[in-house]
């Protein structure tokens, strides 16, 4: 089991590396971000409710974390 | 270099020459010896600047692509910033912004006679300006031979930037940046009061002055009330269509910007000019303040 | 003279986005402050119910200076299942606190239902520049309840490259968590005694390591989309059972509890989380779509699969539909009970939590501005976990019971924000 998530880490590690690593020709001019300026499109745009949500996620499931740090507590329900 | 350091009021202005034109800084909550230190960092920050991007100087980065007579040319990290945002700027104004227009000179000469240059030779210029010629591959730019370009429409701009950085890092208060009409403030005056500035207005021949109130940000103008030719009752402003190699018709006199950032403001300036009889409309969708002479 | 009526879409945003670039623009005179606040109510039927309130704000310095501070308070009361199993008769059940009992109908799933605490959190942090494309971010965290009080710091730097098309940053957290249950921590394996009679209780406080890094990327891929991968490692040393879970040791044959003990769960667990996410822009709105995986040396493996539409309406009013996917599998030392007779496993819970089961979450928001720089939000959601209730080899009576009844839960949020 162990042996096989270690590959599976691994794999995706490799499929991230040749994705971004070698590709100049992804991204945008300066002049191309007047949609990724918008709100909408921030990574961080709705930080409240994604806080609530991990806290809920973290109470009821064995799972936590991920996109950043959250924050502690016992999640004793 | 000849610098000078003057106290008026409770402010410290100090004055240098710089960029073809008279430059001045102004300091808050500095005495004179502080002033004169700061004044010194900002001639030496604005002549370095002037120096690497001048056309006219045979060892400067612009100079160096200008020479290369067809070859590629690996430029430093700066001179690439400067080029993205030349791209950018040239992108954004559907192509009316483009620094290899500089080469068009050779044929117009804004005296204020009425010697407007041949058809023909205007024409023999085009095939040398294009923007969309350049092969620009950051760090490397390849201009085709015979090529040029000239940044002097961002770099007065950028000067001003540069240098009100450096002076908001050294300096213990506010402090103001002029080069030459080219405007930049760290921030408001103590108190939250504005700067007050004589600028020359350049829509009147007379050279008088309006003063303007800045509290941050930049101020920037495009346009000069003395470079023109009049012919026949018709007066061809200095700013150039790179398409047609002829003046921008129906153009005003001067622009005036306020924007986030001298360069900002230079070059929604320069851009409104280029539209010509639709500078104002142009000007009144960028959420900016600005002054327009016609 | 120049007069047209002609309108020019505006190239300001784009030109102090490029000027920034040609690094101008770092001594930006626009302070800001944007607060957000939000309220929300959880609820499970004949379960917990939970009302969070939350204040956050952020501020921008100038010169690349961003702070931030957040205050949560929440408040929790109801009942929770207790891991015990339920039995063919009445089953009364001590408090974990020795004070007081509580009883199950013929049937039913324990519930414990003395859960009433309230949680106060505070978090702050502060980012600013190093140099032109980096940025440094430092933050402290605290937050206390009754039994449970976490303290936690984190740093992080991020780097852009590629004319700000890819980030990347690298980040590490710490947090000591300190439970002190009412009555003591119970013997892990003891057995529930009737109420007066004393508990086996460890001494002293339970307390753990929280320690985490992570690795991320961000990638521009377009005009119009965007991606994010990150790593995790996060390492957890200390007393990391419930201090409240049961597990039943039922008789082989007939099923029925003989024995009810306390949990015992491992003190150490490493979990590692990748993560990807991507948004784009389409035309009638961002599409955001995230997955995530989970694998760690207690044997668990869970995938987290998430989309949010926005659907925007004009008028800066804003729909947007969520759906969650979430699948665990169980803790190698899961039990749903214990046989009598057996050898006593090494570690061993019968919390649903770290069973095998599946989560969806369906959730419906909708936000406007209100005047310029209010924005207020309102979002309903349901979720619903549900697991296998009749495992394979329940002895007797529990053959018949169902052994994971699916929670339910719904969740309102109303949100309010504004900037200057």
């Amino acid at each position: 089991m162990r042996q096989r998530n270690r590959s599976i880490i691994a794999a995706g590690a490799v499929l991230a590396l040749s994705l971004f690593g070698g590709c100049a020709s992804l991204g945008v001019q300066p002049w191309e971000r007047d949609l990724l300026a918008q709100r909408s499109m921030r990574l961080d745009g709705d930080p409240v409710t994604a806080a609530l949500d991990e806290h809920i996620y973290f109470s009821k499931e064995a799972s936590t974390g991920g996109a950043g740090f959250g924050g502690g507590g016992c999640g004793c329900n | 270099m000849i610098i000078a350091v003057q106290r008026r009021g409770d402010i410290q202005a100090g004055t240098f020459t710089a960029m073809a034109g008279p430059c001045e800084v102004l300091f808050e909550g500095c005495d004179v010896e502080q002033a004169r230190r700061l004044t010194e960092l900002a001639a030496a920050e604005t002549l370095r600047i002037e120096h690497k991007f001048s056309r006219y100087r045979d060892d400067g980065a612009v100079h160096a692509i200008n020479a290369a007579g067809g070859a590629a040319v690996r430029v430093d990290d700066e001179t690439a910033r400067l080029l993205d945002l030349a791209a950018s700027c040239h992108a954004l104004s559907g192509g009316r912004f483009d620094v290899t227009s500089g080469i068009l000179r050779r044929a117009w000469n804004f005296d204020g006679s009425d010697r407007l240059p041949s058809r023909g030779r205007v024409k023999a210029l085009l095939p040398l300006v294009g923007w969309d010629k350049v092969v620009w591959r950051n760090p490397e730019i390849t201009l085709p031979a015979g090529m040029e370009i000239d940044l002097g429409g961002l770099g007065k701009e950028y000067a001003a930037d540069r240098t009100a950085e450096l002076l908001a890092a050294a300096a213990p208060a506010a402090a103001l940046v002029n080069l030459g009409g080219d405007l930049r403030a760290t921030g408001p005056r103590g108190g939250g009061a504005a700067w007050r500035v004589g600028v020359e207005d350049p829509g009147r021949e007379d050279h008088a002055e309006r003063v303007l109130e800045m509290r941050g940000g930049g101020l920037a103008t495009s346009g000069d009330a003395r470079r023109f030719l009049l012919k026949d009752g018709v007066r061809y402003g200095h700013l150039l269509n790179p398409r047609t190699g002829w003046p921008v018709r129906d153009a005003p006199r001067a622009v005036t910007v306020a924007a986030a950032t001298c360069t900002e403001a230079g070059v929604l300036a320069t851009v409104a000019m280029l539209h010509g009889r639709d500078a104002e409309a142009f000007l009144a969708g960028q959420g900016v303040a600005w002054w327009c002479h016609r | 003279m120049a007069a047209t009526d002609r309108t020019y879409r505006s190239i300001r945003g784009a030109l102090s986005a490029a000027c920034a670039l040609a690094g101008v623009g770092g001594v930006a005179t626009s302070r800001a402050t944007d607060v957000e606040t939000a309220i929300l109510g959880y609820a499970e039927p004949n379960r917990v119910s939970a009302l969070e309130t939350v204040l956050q704000a952020r501020h921008d310095f100038g010169s690349g200076y961003l702070g931030n501070f957040k205050v949560v308070y929440d408040a929790l009361t109801g009942a929770s299942a207790s891991g015990a199993v339920p039995g063919a008769a009445v089953q009364t059940f001590t408090r974990p606190s020795g004070r007081g009992s509580y009883s199950t109908a013929p049937g039913e799933t324990p519930l414990d239902d003395t859960f009433r605490d309230a949680r106060v959190a505070v978090s702050g942090g502060l980012t600013l520049p190093l140099g032109r494309l980096s940025t440094a971010t430092a933050g402290l965290y605290g937050s206390g309840e009754h039994d449970y009080t976490s303290m936690g710091a984190n740093a992080s730097i991020a780097r852009d490259f590629d004319r700000r098309n890819r980030t990347l940053n690298a980040g590490v957290s710490f947090s000591r968590d300190t439970v002190t249950p009412e009555g003591g921590r119970p013997i892990p394996f003891a057995s529930m005694t009737p109420v007066g009679a004393d508990l086996p209780r460890l001494a002293g406080d339970g307390s753990k390591n929280v320690a985490d890094a992570m690795l991320g990327l961000v990638q521009v891929i377009d005009r119009a989309t965007l991606v994010q991968l990150t790593y995790s490692l996060s390492r957890v040393t200390g007393y990391q059972t419930d201090p409240y879970k049961l597990v039943s040791v039922v008789d082989p044959t007939s099923g029925a509890p003989v024995d009810q003990l306390f949990e015992n769960r491992p003190d150490a667990r490493t979990k590692h989380i990748l993560f990807g996410r991507a948004k784009r822009q389409l035309p009638h709105g961002v599409v955001d779509l995230s997955y995530r995986f989970m694998t760690d040396d207690w044997g668990i493996v869970s995938h987290t699969l998430e989309l949010r539409d926005r659907l925007e309406l004009g008028g800066d009013k804003y729909l947007q539909p969520h759906v969650r996917f979430y699948h665990q599998s169980a803790a190698d030392f899961y039990a749903r009970w214990l046989l009598d007779g057996a050898a006593l496993p090494d570690h061993a819970t019968a919390d649903y939590r770290l069973g095998a089961f599946d989560g969806w979450t369906f959730g419906l928001e909708h936000g406007r501005n209100v005047g310029r720089d209010h924005r207020v939000t309102a979002r309903v959601e349901y979720y619903r976990q549900s697991g296998d209730g009749h495992p394979a080899g329940a002895p007797g009576d529990l053959a018949s019971f169902d052994l994971f009844p699916v929670v339910d839960a719904w969740i309102f949020q109303l949100g309010y924000s504004f900037g200057s």
